[in-house]
Parts: C-alpha cells; structure tokens; sequence
C-alpha cells in the first residue's frame, strides 16, 4: 500500500541481517560434562536452542571454540 | 467490524504500523506511522467512480491474484473505514493522469498527503496480529505454482465465496470450467519435519476441508471428491457430526500422503501418485487439487516482538505467561495476546481469546492500578560501578540506565527473575526476598553437615523446583543427597553462589531451570546458559573439575527426570574425592573472602524509577 519500495529495503536488510548472522557462525566442541560425550559442529550463537546431550540427554553441554 | 468502525471510544487506525513502544503496564507509549492514503477517509463514500476511471490495473491481493483491481481501490468490500486509497507506487500520478481527481465529486483525493507518526498513550495492549498461511510452492512435489489447477485452500475460499473472483462459481483456473472431481490434500506444511514445513498441527485444515467439500456439495452435488489425510481431526463441537455428513453423501477419504503429482499435459488433469492401504501405488486422476495448507506465524512478528519484549514458543508463535492458568497473558505486563499470533486456531477459539483478552486488559484498567511482587531488585550506590550489565541482561527491560548513572528500576516492568542481580560483576544489586545473605545461608545450612556427601541443587520456582514436587508426590526415589535451595529464575543464580557452594566443600552444584520454551522470564535462562559456561571455564583455570557443576532443565511435570537427574548427580558425586574437594576450597577461597567482604559491607537501597 505505497511502500513497496520500503518494503524492499526492509526485505534486503533483513536479509543482510541474515547473512550476517550466518557469518557469524564458527566451529566448536561439544562436551557433554556429564558423560563425556564429544561432538565437533558448526555453532550458531544467535541459535536459541537448548543443548542436549545424545547419549545420556544431560543438558550440561559445554560449548568450547576449536 | 462494522460496529468497531462506528464506536465512539475505539479508534480504529488502518494502514498504520506500531514503530515504537516505551513505559509499562498502564504506561505505555506508542508511536504508530500512519501511511498516507491519498483519499480523505473521513469524506470518502465508497461510491467507486474513481475505480472506474483509473487506467491502472493490479492484481487483487484479497483475491489472491486471481481477479484484478485498480490502483485507487478499496482492499474488500468489507473494509473499515469503507474509503478507498491509492497504491502511490502503481499511479501514474496527479500530473500524467488525476482521472480520479477530476471524477471524486466530493473532492477527497489528496496526492498531497503524508506518511505522518502519531503518539498515543495507552494503558493495555493486545496483540492480535494473526498469521500467514504456508507457502505451498515449498512443497514441491505437488506442483503448485506450475500445474494451473493445483490451487490452495486460500485460493478456494475466494474461488468459492459469492464476493470472489468468479462470483462463487468453482471453475478450473485453466479452462473455467466446472471441475467433475476435486481431491483435497491435507497437512500441507503441517506435521512434517522435512525443508521448510512444519512439526505442528495447523489446527483448522481438516475442518476447513470438510466445511470445503461440504459447500462444494450443496452447490455441485455431482462433484466427485477425495481428501487425503493422516489422520483427520476433528474433535470441536459439533465437528464429527459435519465429517460424517460428508462420508455419508459420498466424499471419499484416502488414509494417505500422495508422493507426487503430475499434470496430464492435454486436459491439465491431475494424476495423484499415492499408496494404497496394499502398500502399492495408485493414481487418482482429479480435475482440481485443492492444497490445504497449514499456518505459520506472520513475518513481522520479530519486530513485535522487540518492541514488546515477548517471547516465542519454539514454533515461532507468541508465547503465553502460563500455558494453563494465563493463557491470554504476555509475560510482559500489561500485554494480551488473541488470536492466531499465539497459536494456531479457527475462528471460535481467537473470538473467546480475543473476549478472554479484552476482559483481561478491561479489568486492569478499571481498576487503575497494579499490584506488583515485592521481589524487585535494590542497588547498593557505593558498590555500584554504573556499567550498565544489569541493563543489558534485564529481559523486559525494566532496567533503565545511562552513562555514569547507576541503574533505575520500572518496579511495574520488573517480573522479579534476578538476572541483574547474578550479572552485576561487583555484588551491587540484589533482590529483595531472594537476597544474598538469604542464599548464602542457605547454602551454609545444606553444608553443615558431612558436606561431602551432598549436591547443592538451585531449582527455579516454576519448573524445576515444581518438577521436584511431582517427582515426591508420585513417589519416585532419589538419592538422599539433594539439597535444594529455590530461586525465582535459574537466572538469579550468581555465580558467587556456585564458588560459596565449594569453598564450604560442596562436591557437585547442580543449577536447574526451565526448559528453553517454558522460561517464565521470557529468556532468562539464556543468561543462565552463558553464566555457567563462564563458570565451567573459570572453574578449569582454578584447576576444578568443571564436571563438579552441572545444569540440567526439568519441567513442573518432569517428576521422573527429576529422580534420574538426581541419580546422575549421586553418580557423579562419588567420583569426587576427599582431596578434590579440599583442593576446592582452597582454590575458590580468595575470591569467596573478596566476594564476602563486599557483600556483606553497606546498604542496598530501592531505585525504582517513579
Ligand atoms: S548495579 Fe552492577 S551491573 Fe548494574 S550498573 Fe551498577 S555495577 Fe553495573
Ligand atoms: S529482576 Fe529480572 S526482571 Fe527485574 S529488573 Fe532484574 S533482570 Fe529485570
Ligand atoms: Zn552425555
């Protein structure tokens, strides 16, 4: 309704948002502290999921950048 | 809508978008751009005549692309306030073409006009901004958006109602005939986990189909139908009642998810690739396919969001302060939800939610006043450095800071979580009720005694400490070791309580909370997350073992994860030795004596902003 173009740049800086917050994912291990469990993966840190542990489904996973 | 339009105390706001909000329950200040509409709403009859003459055309978006409209239009016929406006970006403008202007006898276009921001000051908001349906053409499988006749159930309601595009004729968009069959296919991106559809159910498709094939019988009784479905649900009032009527006058419904569709180049039939009950693959040929799609939350919702401080269910839809006893309340204060931007639901449910809202919001402003909790936070002026953590972590904001001041706190915004208190690196805030001192004796009370054989548990009081509960009144055992301390919020666990807990020789700290989805502080818990992390790593440098510190999330109704958490801290705890814990003590003590000294020393005083 007259603010498409408006739209359009809110679009593309959503998106560079985006992108960004794609860039700003690094790689780290995952060790479970109550079983010792280890994983290596690519960590998003705006992600807003709670860490689990697939062995023993501790929640106490410590997140160390490698 | 119509009645809403005409009340003397609701103003109604269209084409407007809420860009700020600031204050708190009873307080709020809202500032709302308002988008030019290039037509004086006020003086406007919707008599039409500028429509007729405008030389611009566009698809309808009411009717889904599928009839078209002018650039000077009215969104519906329906629409409140019932005034036209014009789409600036499709006119050609007042110099190459003012039809409209030459033709509007009463004078109300206005090319002059302007996107302006108002300010209002109100004391409840609801939010009741909807959803979208799913984008179809994610599933690619079934051809929407390349077969013609594979259309959604958005698309029939507007194909099929007396206002629509063909006048509530059901024709095939290809040849504009009636079609002989229709197949409708449900869970359109609902209940699935693959790309970019949906774990959960829609709630309102299978009604709608079945109210769908129920109107395409009374108007084309010799239409031949199929729904194909996983399970149909349909458990409202008066519901299997209505599903039953259409078995009985002969829709056909096919327990099965089609693979996939391909289109019949010369007659654009449709050929539907399902399995049978056999296990082996069987085309139906259906003249129409009708994608029932499910809903998704609307995109702006992130900028509501933020300017509400509210939180998400992991579904992506707005999270209610308790899922049974404040369904309609936001954790912020003062903030209601109605509708599908809390979750999925048909038109009854958002009617009694949206009823259930403004009752809520209408009971506080009669009253005019709020009680608020006593557990807010209290600053101690000396010991405060004004850095501004507190601020920072506060998730409903109610912290108020500036450079070189120290914190001020919105008592009404405050819920009372004692994040601030925990992140406050120089022990200068604390929360009444919940205070240091009362933590630490607690602490000191679970440990008098043989400490080496306990587990200090910090359980928030909603869902861990709740969890307890369930799991003693359900009789589970445990191991005698556990003893709990309640916190409000996870979040209020400082990490000085954790290095108390070990200089007095505790073996394993265990903090506990809710379950991401279930934080009753909107994402306290999160901070909680990062602390112990920190915490973990500090520990290791100390040379403590970081596994003597544990975190685990247990729900109200996670009585036997309790028992098993619990278990697994016993475990743990016998793997800790006599001299581990006395290295502990050692380890942690120079920076408890520094924390206690600092505690212990001046006075917290109220900064609750007036
Ligand atoms: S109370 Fe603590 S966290 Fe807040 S400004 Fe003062 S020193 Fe910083
Ligand atoms: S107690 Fe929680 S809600 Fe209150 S001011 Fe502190 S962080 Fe904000
Ligand atoms: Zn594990």
């Amino acid at each position: 309704m007259g603010n498409s173009s408006k739209n359009g740049a809110k679009q593309e800086m959503q998106e560079a948002r985006e992108k960004q917050k794609k860039e700003e994912r690094y790689k780290v291990k995952l060790i479970c502290m109550r079983c010792g469990f280890e994983k290596t993966e690519m960590y998003d840190p705006n992600a807003d999921e709670e860490k689990i542990c697939p062995k023993c489904s501790s929640n106490s996973i410590r997140i160390k950048k490698v | 809508m119509a009645d809403v339009g005409r009340h003397p105390r609701i103003e109604l706001m269209a084409m407007s978008e809420v860009v700020d909000v600031e204050g708190y329950i009873g307080n709020f200040k809202v500032r709302i751009k308002r988008r030019a509409r290039y037509v004086r709403e006020k003086e406007c009859t919707a008599c039409g005549e500028c429509a007729k003459v405008c030389p611009e055309t566009a698809p309808d978006e009411f009717n889904i692309g599928l009839s078209t409209r002018k650039a000077i239009y009215q969104p519906f016929p329906q629409a409140v306030p019932s005034a036209y406006l014009i789409n600036i970006d499709e006119c050609r403008g007042m110099i190459a073409c003012s039809k409209c202007y030459e033709v509007c006898e009463k004078k109300c276009i206005d090319f002059a006009d302007k996107d302006r921001t108002v300010e209002i000051e109100v004391g409840t908001i609801i939010v009741a901004t909807g959803m979208e349906p799913f984008d179809a053409t994610k599933v690619e499988e079934y051809g929407y958006g390349k077969y013609e006749n594979v259309i959604t159930s958005m698309e029939f309601e507007r194909l099929i109602s007396s206002g629509g595009p063909t006048g509530g004729h059901l024709v095939r968009i290809s040849d504009r005939r009636v079609p002989k069959t229709v197949a409708f296919i449900q869970c359109i991106g609902s209940r699935s986990k693959r790309g970019e559809t949906k774990s959960y159910c829609s709630n309102i498709c299978c009604m709608n189909t079945i109210k769908d094939a129920f109107l395409i019988h009374s108007h084309y009784p010799d239409i031949e139908m199929k729904v194909f479905y996983m399970d149909i649900r349909a458990f409202g009032k008066g519901f299997e009642e209505l599903y039953d009527r259409t078995r009985k006058f002969g829709v056909r419904y096919i327990r099965s998810m089609p693979g996939y569709i391909e289109e019949d180049s010369r007659t654009k039939d449709l050929l539907i690739y399902a399995e049978d009950d056999d296990g082996s693959v069987k085309v139906h040929r259906a003249e129409m396919v009708v994608l029932s799609v499910g809903l998704v939350p609307r995109k702006g919702n992130d900028e509501v969001k933020r300017l509400l401080s509210l939180s998400y269910t992991k579904d992506g839809f707005f999270m209610e302060a308790h899922p049974k006893l404040q369904p309609v309340d936001a954790a912020t204060k003062g903030v209601f939800f109605a509708g599908c931007a809390e979750s999925p639901k048909d038109v009854k449910d958002s009617v009694t939610q949206a009823s259930a809202a403004a009752s809520r919001a209408m009971r506080l402003m009669a009253t005019g006043r709020v009680k608020v909790g006593a557990v807010k936070p209290v600053v101690d002026l000396e010991l405060c450095k004004r850095c501004g953590r507190c601020a920072k972590v506060c998730p409903f904001g109610a912290v108020k800071w500036e450079k070189g001041n120290p914190p001020a706190v919105i008592e009404a915004l405050c819920a009372g979580c004692g994040g601030c208190a925990a992140e406050c690196p120089f022990s200068a805030l604390d929360i009444r009720h919940f205070t240091d001192e009362q933590i630490l004796s607690q602490i000191e009370a679970a440990l008098i005694e043989r400490p080496e054989d306990k587990v200090v548990v910090f359980a928030c009081n909603w869902c861990s400490y709740g969890g307890a509960d369930t799991c003693g009144v359900s009789r589970f055992q445990y191991p005698p070791s556990a003893r709990l301390i309640r916190t409000m919020c996870s979040a209020r666990v400082s990490p000085n309580f954790v290095y108390y807990a070990f200089s007095l020789g505790a073996p394993v700290v265990l903090v506990s909370g809710c379950h991401f989805a279930d934080c009753h502080y909107i994402n306290a818990n999160r901070n909680t997350v990062k602390r112990v992390q920190a915490m973990w790593d500090r520990l290791e440098k100390w040379g403590i073992r970081p596994q003597r510190l544990q975190l685990e999330w247990i729900s109200a109704a996670e009585g036997e994860r309790f028992a098993r958490v619990m278990e697994a801290m016993e475990n743990i705890r016998r793997t800790v030795t006599k001299e581990e814990m006395e290295f502990g003590k050692g380890a942690v003590k120079e920076y408890v004596e520094k924390y206690l000294k600092e505690v212990r020393k001046g006075d917290k005083v109220s900064v609750a902003e007036e």
